[in-house]
């Protein structure tokens, strides 16, 4: 890690000492600037009984030196705003990105904008007289983490689909736990709707799936954000604060399976195979980490609908998505890529961030 | 013809107490001055037209209800109402010489006509006032919130802290009138802060109350400070400028009006509308790999409006969702103004040498506060108050020299009224010349 100039420390300390602080952990200047400002709000809007006894003023450096320490800001201010929710993090839980809001958000623009679609294809019943009850729209998020997808889709989705089955599953306890109190407090805070509920659940998505679970995953969208960083990436490509602070469950897989996949690929060989093999959802998303894992993961994708039907390249799209998928491309930018003879629209702009496989079932290109 | 705008310093000088009573006299001045005596005969036309209009446009309405036509009837009640007033007045003065030019009006009824003859001068000045004020158009802004962006300009970081200061200024003077304020971007700039105040690089408050626009609009332009820093060791005087900028705030959140602004945020004609398209989305880039790899906090967002490179930028919140709310409000407010500000620049040509009163200011010197003489003058309308203290407390005394200028605003557009129609006057008899 490089060190920071001492010049942009200086300048820093003109300001306040505590800047330097701070800076040490954004290793940015706009970024050490806002958030000291929001320290200091966070500061000046709780007292906990636990430091009632310091000063303002002290409590603000205690917090600035845990920053200094690279601590992640999400888990020293306990929350990350993700949409027009409020998410909790704590440590043991992966912080959510603002890429994952971004796709997850456009997704939900796209579903909204093409609920006639979705609601004759789940076979709900679109006389507004009869609620439409029996055939809900059914999602599952696998590898769940904070639950901010789930959460996200339905506050975006609740108003457009009245019957909504929302599913997350997470390997583990604590992620699964915080999942359902954030689930419960942004009810608290009416940012959410209380029903449709959604359901958290420790599950295993390598372990031998029960018939519920089979069942469950027979859904209309299945969206993942699974552990996608190798082994060689996590060291030299994450940053120190996450590499230091956040679980390394929920970013590197490590699994020994039957796939013949790259290791950080594994999770994508899984949700592949549940989209074509165990469910028959509509739509797959995954989020991907670099250009390349984009590829590969299309080109699984490929080898499975090749081996399926043969013919089933047909009635099958396939799209990759760019961190913000809504917004036009920068010039440079490629608006598709060619694998393996077959040309893939991307979309958005900013790096390549998730790939996304589509049913033809149902006219979703317009 | 009037070149330079039209200041009456003996005036301001000594009717400044009832500010609002000021500009009724001024403005009357104003309006007789074009023919001596009488009320303008152009504005007296203008009046009559529009009086006209109100009326057949109320014998239509009679047989057909049609929400269009009763709102522009709603518009054109008060001219009319005080053009009766004026004629009824008018006519009882005319009654009046009528008697006392009489050779055969005894002279008891002389002595009673004498005496109704001041008192209905007085009330004739008074209704003058009124009909004057009925006739210059209100600023189609005037009963929105507003957004006051503040920013240093030359002067350095003593600009800085007097932003600050005006800052503060219009907070205190927000909350003492019970207006709703809130900060809604704040950007410092580097610099010592041992003070406790940390130098402004861009402040936007968003006052919330309806009319805060025709209230505060006045307050755009350019305000100088002369002060000794307080980092200056000399003693030398230094000359530092802050700029204000008032903008139209569209509420787009549930509250009162709310429908009408939906439907003028997706009306094309309307000032409000923007089109989405045409407005270019920036975030900011993680560095790297991005995705799982790094949890930085950047939640800035940069809106571009293409076709006329106006751009904001918005950083103050966590939450990015809330950052490009407030990029778009910002964005609507700073467009509306513009085109507001364009429509404006077109009558002025018509207006010959009258400058556009919103735009007034702009560029241009408005307000100068010396500290080292504790006095704030304002150069539109040429008031000097000398508690400079109770200014810069957001006090009674800044709201002496808001209203002077607001006065002086009346004045303008007044002013501008008169030669529009004068112009038009003109016009017309040259078409039937040319007939
Ligand atoms: C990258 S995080 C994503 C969290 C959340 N979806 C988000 O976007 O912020 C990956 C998550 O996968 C979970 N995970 C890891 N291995 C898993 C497995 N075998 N089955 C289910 N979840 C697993 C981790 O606990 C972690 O919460």
């Amino acid at each position: 890690m490089p060190r920071l100039p001492h010049s942009l420390l200086l300048r820093a300390r003109k300001i306040s000492p505590l800047l330097p602080l701070v800076l040490r952990g954004t290793r940015t200047w706009d970024s050490a600037v806002n958030e000291l400002r929001w320290l200091r709000e966070h500061v000046e809007q709780t007292t906990t009984t636990r430091d009632s006894l310091l000063s303002p003023h002290k409590r603000l450096r205690i917090l600035c030196e845990r920053r200094a320490k690279g601590e992640p800001l999400q888990y020293i201010l306990g929350s990350q705003p993700f949409g027009e929710l409020d998410i909790i993090c704590e440590p043991g839980v992966l912080i959510p990105r603002p890429e994952t809001e971004a796709y997850t958000e456009y997704l939900a623009q796209f579903i909204n904008q093409h609920h006639v679609v979705f609601k004759t294809m789940t076979g709900a019943s679109l006389n507004p007289s009869t609620k439409s009850t029996s055939n809900p729209l059914r999602i599952v998020d696998l590898c769940s983490g904070t639950g901010c997808i789930p959460l996200l889709l339905h506050s975006l989705l609740s108003n457009t689909f009245t019957a909504l089955q929302i599913q997350g599953w997470d390997i583990s306890q604590t992620a699964v736990s915080l999942a359902r109190r954030n689930f419960r407090e942004n009810v608290k805070r009416g940012y959410l709707n209380a029903s449709p509920r959604i359901s958290f659940e420790v599950v295993d998505i390598f372990s031998n799936l029960t018939s519920d679970q089979r069942a469950s995953l027979k859904c209309d969208i299945l969206i993942s954000n699974p552990p996608y960083i190798s082994n060689e990436s996590f060291n030299h490509e994450t940053t120190r604060s996450v590499r230091n602070w956040e679980p390394k469950l929920a970013l590197v897989p490590n699994i020994s399976c039957s796939y013949s996949v790259l290791p950080q690929d594994v999770f994508y060989a899984r949700l592949v195979d549940f989209h074509f093999n165990l469910g028959q959802s509509k739509i797959l998303l995954m989020e991907i980490g670099d250009d390349e894992q984009a590829i590969r993961v299309v080109k699984i994708l490929m080898d499975n609908l090749k081996r399926s039907t043969g013919s089933d390249l047909q009635n099958n799209s396939i799209e990759i998505w760019r961190d913000w998928p809504g917004q036009a491309s920068d010039q440079g930018e490629k608006q598709e890529l060619v694998i393996e003879e077959v040309s893939v629209p991307v979309r958005g702009s900013g790096a390549l961030r998730a790939v996304v496989s589509m049913r033809k079932s149902f006219p979703l290109n317009c | 013809m009037f070149g330079a705008p039209w200041v009456c310093r003996r005036c301001i000088n000594t009717c400044l107490k009832p500010a609002r009573r000021c500009m009724e006299v001024r403005m009357l001045r104003f309006a007789s001055t074009a023919n001596n005596g009488s009320f303008s005969p152009v504005l007296l036309a203008r009046a009559r037209n529009m009086a006209a209009e109100h009326d057949r446009l109320s014998l239509e309405t009679a047989e057909s209800f049609d929400a269009k036509i009763n709102k522009r009837i709603g518009e054109l009640k008060g001219v009319t109402y005080a053009l009766k007033r004026w004629e009824e007045s008018e006519a009882a003065l005319e009654e009046l010489h009528a008697l006392l030019r009489d050779s055969t009006t005894d002279n008891e009824l002389r002595e009673l006509a004498a005496e109704d003859l001041a008192s209905t001068r007085a009330q004739l000045d008074t209704l003058s006032q009124g009909l004057a004020t009925s006739l210059t158009p209100k600023h189609p802004f005037e009963e929105l919130p507003c957004l006051m962006e503040i920013r240093p300009g030359a002067g350095g970081g003593e600009a800085a802290l007097f932003a600050s200061d005006l800052l503060r200024m219009y907070q205190a003077v927000c909350s003492r009138r019970g207006f709703r304020v809130s900060l809604m971007k704040y950007e410092r700039a580097d610099g010592d802060s041992s003070n406790g105040t940390p130098p402004l690089a861009e402040a936007i408050l968003e006052i919330e109350t309806p009319g805060a626009y025709g209230e505060f609009r006045s307050e755009a332009g350019v305000h100088r400070v002369q002060r000794v820093p307080a980092t200056e060791s000399k003693g030398r005087t230094h000359t530092s400028a802050v700029s204000v900028l008032v903008l139209p705030s569209l509420p787009t959140n549930a509250s009162d009006g709310q429908e009408l602004w939906e439907t003028d945020l997706n009306d094309p004609n309307s000032d409000y509308y923007v089109n989405v398209t045409d407005v270019r989305t920036d975030v900011m880039r993680a560095r790297g790999a991005g995705g799982q790899h790094v949890n930085t906090t950047d939640s800035a967002i940069r809106l571009t409006h293409i076709p006329t490179g106006t751009v904001v930028s918005m950083q103050d919140s966590r939450s990015q969702h809330k950052n490009r709310e407030k990029a778009w409000q910002l964005l609507r407010s700073k467009l509306a103004q513009a085109k507001r500000e364009a429509r404006e620049e077109e009558v002025t040509s018509i207006r010959r040498g009258v400058i556009g009163v919103a735009k007034m200011g702009r560029e241009n010197k408005i307000r100068t506060y010396n500290y080292g003489q504790q006095r704030v003058t304002d150069h539109r309308s040429g008031i000097s108050v000398h508690n400079l203290d109770d200014v810069m407390e957001g006090g009674f005394e800044l709201d002496k020299v808001i209203d002077s200028v607001k006065v002086w605003m009346g004045e303008q557009e007044m002013q501008a009224l008169l030669l529009e129609e004068e112009d038009e006057a003109v016009k017309s008899t040259k078409s039937k010349k040319s007939k």
